[in-house]
């Protein structure tokens, strides 16, 4: 069975950058949640029912995978990782990173994204 | 779009950040491979963490502080009652670290070479019908699935004197000679 592959957006790229600097415990703590939901894609034959705490769904098949799990001593802030898994191409986008505070703008503008990789853009 | 990377490592290895924050978050990714390797186990079985323990005969907030984890955290016990619980057979191994990734696909191709021989001795010893059908089917899965393992990375590699053609993939070669042979019956009959 093929591997999947991450493909980044602009959107993630600027996110990231700006968390590295601004929130390093917290993009940590979502890359590694992002490591485990890789493994799982490549372990799984089609779409499953992931079953772990980090993830939620959010519309148009978008998920969200937030800090939880991670052993930082001080407490972390609410954050997610919009990703989308196109299952035919096996590539899984990330969309973006927010905060609690900007959510509703952020799935807006992700699923902006999963539109237009619906529509091969 | 953006970049494409075949792993979360990868991709931070590539990010556009201070080599602090890339180091710390790889190590970090490096130091739980277990715990995740549990997480999949239990989601392939397609089990929730409270599933998990009501059948380990814990709590969930044990099993949830097991999957998060570092692996010097983790016990053989831990890893025991995911087996018990998952109906799998615990097992250990070591390599060394300096192994070739040529020497780990030959070691792989000669497990494959392995248990492709032990499904042979067992369709000859039972000289059964079904079970025989099965592993012709099974090898003819086999050949077109182990090429195509093959020819997807090859098809990636550039080199210079690669030929640009794309690679011709032949679905199921084995369907083809059955029809050939199936076509030379017909003609056979036609004869007759």
């Amino acid at each position: 069975m093929a591997e999947w592959t991450i493909e980044t957006t602009g959107q993630y790229d600027r996110d990231s950058k700006y968390y590295s600097k601004k929130h390093p415990e917290e993009l940590t703590a979502v890359l590694d949640n992002l490591d485990t939901y890789l493994l799982l894609l490549n372990a799984c034959a089609g779409p499953f029912q992931a079953t772990a705490g980090f993830i939620h769904n959010e519309p148009d098949g978008m998920k969200a995978i937030d800090q939880k799990g991670s052993k930082s001593r001080n407490k972390l802030q609410q954050t997610r990782l919009y990703i989308y898994a196109h299952h035919e191409k096996q590539i899984l986008y990330l969309l973006g990173i927010g905060g609690k505070s900007g959510q509703g703008e952020d799935i807006q503008r992700c699923r902006e994204f999963v539109r237009l990789i619906r529509t091969g853009g | 779009m953006g970049k494409q990377y075949n792993s979360v490592r990868a991709m931070i290895k590539e990010m556009d950040t201070d080599a602090g924050f890339k180091e710390k978050a790889e190590l970090e990714i490096e130091n739980r491979q277990i715990s995740k390797f549990l997480v999949v186990l239990r989601c392939t079985h397609g089990l929730t963490q409270k599933q998990l323990a009501g059948k380990a005969g814990c709590t969930q907030s044990r099993v949830s502080k097991i999957e998060a984890s570092y692996d010097t955290e983790i016990s053989v016990k831990d890893m025991i009652d995911y087996g018990k619980v998952l109906n799998l057979k615990l097992e250990i191994g070591y390599r060394k670290p300096t192994v070739k990734i040529v020497d780990l696909i030959k070691y792989h191709a000669g497990k494959i070479s392995f248990y492709l021989n032990q499904l042979v001795e067992i369709a000859r010893d039972k000289d059964d019908e079904s079970i025989n059908e099965g592993v012709f089917n099974f090898f003819k899965e086999a050949i077109v699935n182990i090429n195509a393992l093959i020819l997807k990375p090859y098809s990636k590699l550039t080199f210079p004197g690669k030929s640009d053609k794309n690679i011709i993939h032949i679905s199921a070669p084995l369907d083809a000679m059955e029809s050939i042979s199936n076509g030379a019956d017909n003609t056979n009959k036609a004869s007759k």
